[in-house]
């Protein structure tokens, strides 16, 4: 089943430059799909296109075979139903996190759906359970760490279940650890069924989770679209979009280049 | 990647032009402030979780008390109830494990004397006519000056001096209510247990938000104030200091709307649609009206016992 479809899109923000110059692509359910580029290659940009936070300029953005259109989300009901549908962790946890409680937060979504009160409180704290949270239930999210406020910001998007999972560089400034975990929930919640789409320029993490990559050059153009191990064994390719680099230097006597991964 | 020439050229002779004097007195001062706000701010929440008298206590019967007791004070005409209010201000602070005259210092310590030196002027006859307690200057003849007749020279009146101690215990009870409150309560459950007096959900989650970005954006200027402290050397003329915080309040401007922007965008995406729809937990019931009827009524009884006698 198609979940998502773009046909020939052009995306710009008021007076600036042009993006993605008729990009079509399409993403079935189950696939988990990373978006690679360098800083300022429009993965944003697209990630929020998905989600319906902003709208193509040109061409027609389809999600579960309904064309998605900035009238149609003005319908709240319909608009509800969508983004319960698709989740989306934003990359700075601080602007996901807005109230003053992690339990609040959480609930936030459930909330909206109208969820019964019962029905909240039991999501929210299997989730709370499920990400080992429980114990910051009470706690501000301003007072939480780098990892806790990304856990926090999963935790906020899991709760309502939603079929496609967007998330906006996920182990930006995460731990070891940290990333660790994000890679293995990404990789348990792609195996029940959600279809995953990561934006990241850490290649390390497109190689773990994703089988098809979209590689996005720097003049914001869909330059690639098929599967991510090829992709990531395609130095030319890599080299190209900026996200690895060849840098030489010394060891002992003997000179050689390296490749150069960002992130 | 060349360096310029410059850069190679005065690695050990760079000659810098030091202003005379300590390190821009306000940027230190700009960032003490910030990083006093934060930290009591995670005092407060350290407190908060204390295990104390009052912290036990449910926060919505709390702020439905402190309501009670400040309405007490606020109608009651008796120093020895004020006073009374006081003592037990005391006694809650102490046995919710707070330091007890520190916060007696901050209570009693800025605000009531600013009010005390305001109300200064009520004190004497010549604003409220009342009986003479204390004279400053007797006079049995009557001058005219600024449009007053001066008949009996300037005295402490005894009413404007009841008024004024009145204001000024009022005001230190008050802020002690409001401290207590906010030391022995965790903010989240402050803006929670205001559903029980009906503030409107939206009002409370604004609220919730500017708290919760203030402290984002308090953090932002730390980090801003930090890096121009490392890149100052000497003193700052004033024209660049004004210039320095003028382009500071702008970047932090910018920054807040932009984030804005993006918490809008986050609330979207889960499902919010214009109708903020919050968790009936803290709606309020009847017990939850109790402490702060029966701090009223006890007043009540104490006024009327005060009448007759």
């Amino acid at each position: 089943m198609t979940v998502m479809e773009l046909d020939k899109i052009s995306f710009r923000y008021e007076h600036e430059e042009w993006l993605f110059n008729n990009m079509s692509l399409t993403i079935e359910a189950g696939e988990s799909i990373c978006l690679l580029g360098a800083n300022g290659s429009g993965k944003s940009t697209l990630l929020k296109l998905f989600c319906g936070l902003v709208f193509p300029s040109t061409g027609i953005y389809r999600a579960f075979e309904q064309e998605i259109t900035e009238d149609l989300l003005e319908d709240n009901r319909f608009a509800q139903g969508f983004h319960r549908r698709i989740g989306f962790i934003f990359q700075n946890s601080d602007a996901q996190l807005f109230t003053s409680r992690v339990w609040d937060e959480v609930a936030f979504g459930p909330l909206q759906m109208g969820f019964s009160r019962a029905e909240v409180k039991r999501r929210v704290d299997d989730v709370l359970v499920m990400l080992n949270l429980q114990n910051l239930a009470g706690r501000s999210p301003h007072r939480l760490s780098g990892g806790e406020k990304k856990k926090v910001a999963v935790a906020s998007t899991l709760v309502l279940n939603p079929e496609v999972i967007i998330l906006d560089e996920p182990t930006n400034g995460l731990d070891p650890k940290t990333q660790r975990w994000m890679v293995e929930l990404l990789m348990e919640l792609n195996k029940h069924g959600r279809t995953i789409i990561t934006s990241t320029h850490n290649l390390d993490l497109a190689h773990a989770i994703s089988q098809r990559a979209l590689v996005l050059s720097e003049e914001h153009c869909l330059i690639y679209d098929g599967d991510s191990h090829k992709a990531l064994e395609d130095k030319q390719l890599l080299m190209a979009v900026n996200l690895i680099d060849e840098y030489c230097h010394v060891h002992g006597e003997s000179q050689h280049s390296h490749l150069y991964k960002h992130g | 990647m060349l360096l310029p020439d410059w850069m190679i050229e005065e690695q050990n002779q760079i000659a810098v032009a030091v202003v005379p004097g300590n390190k821009s007195i306000y940027l230190k001062k700009s960032l003490q402030y910030m990083r006093k706000t934060i930290c009591e701010d995670r005092q407060t929440e350290y407190y908060a979780r204390c295990n104390g008298a009052l912290q036990k206590i449910s926060p919505s019967n709390k702020l439905l008390g402190m309501l009670g007791l400040i309405l007490v004070i606020s109608i009651s005409r008796q120093i020895p109830i004020l006073l009374g209010v006081w003592l037990l201000v005391l006694i809650l602070m102490r046995a919710s494990r707070l330091p007890v005259w520190r916060l007696q210092i901050r209570s009693w310590g800025v605000i009531p004397l600013l009010s005390l030196l305001f109300s200064l002027p009520v004190m004497f006859n010549v604003v409220m006519d009342g009986a003479p307690l204390f004279y400053l200057r007797y006079s049995s003849l009557t001058i005219p000056w600024l449009g007053i007749n001066w008949t009996e020279g300037i005295f402490i009146t005894r009413q404007g001096f009841t008024a004024a101690i009145f204001l000024f215990l009022r005001v230190g009870l008050s802020l002690s209510l409001g401290i207590l409150l906010v030391m022995t309560t965790p903010v989240a459950d402050i803006f929670q247990s205001l559903r029980v007096i009906r503030v409107p959900d939206l009002f409370i989650m604004i609220m919730e938000m500017t708290y919760r970005y203030m402290m984002v954006l308090l953090s932002v200027s730390i980090e801003m104030f930090d890096a121009r402290v490392l890149r100052t050397v000497g003193k700052l003329p004033p024209k660049w200091q004004r210039a320095q915080v003028g382009s500071s309040i702008a970047s932090l401007f910018a920054r807040s709307v932009a984030l804005s922007e993006e918490v809008y965008q986050a609330m979207i995406a889960r499902c919010y649609t214009g109708e903020v729809l919050v968790s009936s937990e803290e709606k309020a019931h009847w017990p939850d009206g109790l402490p702060g009827t029966i701090v009223f009524e006890q007043n009540n009884e104490w006024c009327k016992a005060g009448e007759r006698k």
